[in-house]
């Protein structure tokens, strides 16, 4: 028997990568807005995504993700 | 030489592989690539490439360099499909995982460059031109850096899941039945890999130094 303590620990990688499922975002938010150990592991997870993420690139943004152009291989 | 378009499927936008824009199954695509076949790269292409461009650009932030590394990346495993086994994961955190080892590589390869030539520079000059300081951009960018190096670093099934989660936008459910792996795993590998992360960034290592 785990409470919600544990579930949402464990959750917290798949939280801070947006990567949860629907409806797990509720107990979530629930969870760290009463525990501050969660709440602190939940910013410090975060914090590491953002700076995975690294800074925003220079220049216009609209053209975030181009996609390669193709793949020509000599075979 | 076998000019192939990437698809318009983006692999980490749409939320489940299904329909026309379902991937190809990696055993079997796996053996068609081992045999030699070129439409089996070709698929893989149209299936993967976009993962790979996004890993490249996200790491390298520079378009000629992304694309490079996206071509390499389909070179190997073209010329050496051997290298992927089926058994150990899915062939698109295969992928991503070697665009991005190849990814940080190139951007320590820079950074080497940068600073060899920047010592030079030094000798050169008795006053350091005048010329903007290191910035937060910079800065951010060195975290970064280091972050993925962290990452290439961590033990792969770890890496296998940030991969799918984080770079192709898979939940952890998703990642889960990719892999064949628990769901309470999934998560688990998640926080243990973030942990080790926000580790690395408490207690960097050396400046300039990544191993």
């Amino acid at each position: 028997m785990t409470g919600p303590h544990e579930e949402v620990r464990e959750l917290l990688g798949a939280w801070a990568l947006d990567a949860l499922m629907p409806g797990d975002e509720t107990a979530v938010v629930r969870h760290v807005g009463e525990c501050e150990h969660c709440a602190a592991e939940a910013t410090r997870l975060r914090a590491t995504v953002r700076h995975l993420d690294g800074p925003a690139p220079p220049g216009p943004a609209s053209d975030p993700d181009p996609g390669p152009r193709g793949l020509s291989l000599a075979l | 030489m076998v000019p192939v378009e990437p698809s318009a499927e983006r692999p980490g936008t749409s939320d489940l592989p299904s329909g026309a824009a379902r991937v190809p199954v990696d055993a079997e695509l796996h053996r068609r690539l081992v045999y030699g076949e070129e439409a089996a790269l070709a698929e893989a292409y149209a299936a993967y490439g976009v993962l790979v461009h996004r890993v490249a650009t996200r790491v390298t932030r520079d378009r000629t360099a992304a694309e490079d590394v996206t071509q390499e990346v389909f070179a190997h495993l073209w010329t050496r499909p051997y290298t992927f086994d089926a058994r150990r994961g899915s062939l698109r955190g295969w992928l991503s995982m070697l665009a991005h080892r190849r990814a940080v590589d190139w951007v320590r390869g820079e950074e080497r460059h940068r600073k060899a030539a920047h010592a030079d520079e030094m000798s050169l000059r008795a006053v350091p031109a005048p010329g903007p300081s290191p910035d937060e951009a910079i800065l951010e960018q060195e975290r970064s850096l280091l972050l993925h190096s962290a990452l290439a670093r961590l033990p792969l099934p770890q890496q296998q899941v940030v991969h799918l989660a984080y770079f192709a936008g898979r939940t952890y459910r998703q990642a889960a039945v990719e892999l064949g792996i628990p769901e309470g795993t999934a998560k688990t590998r998640l926080r243990t890999a973030l942990r080790t992360l926000a580790e690395t960034l408490a207690d960097p290592p050396l400046r300039g130094d990544h191993p």
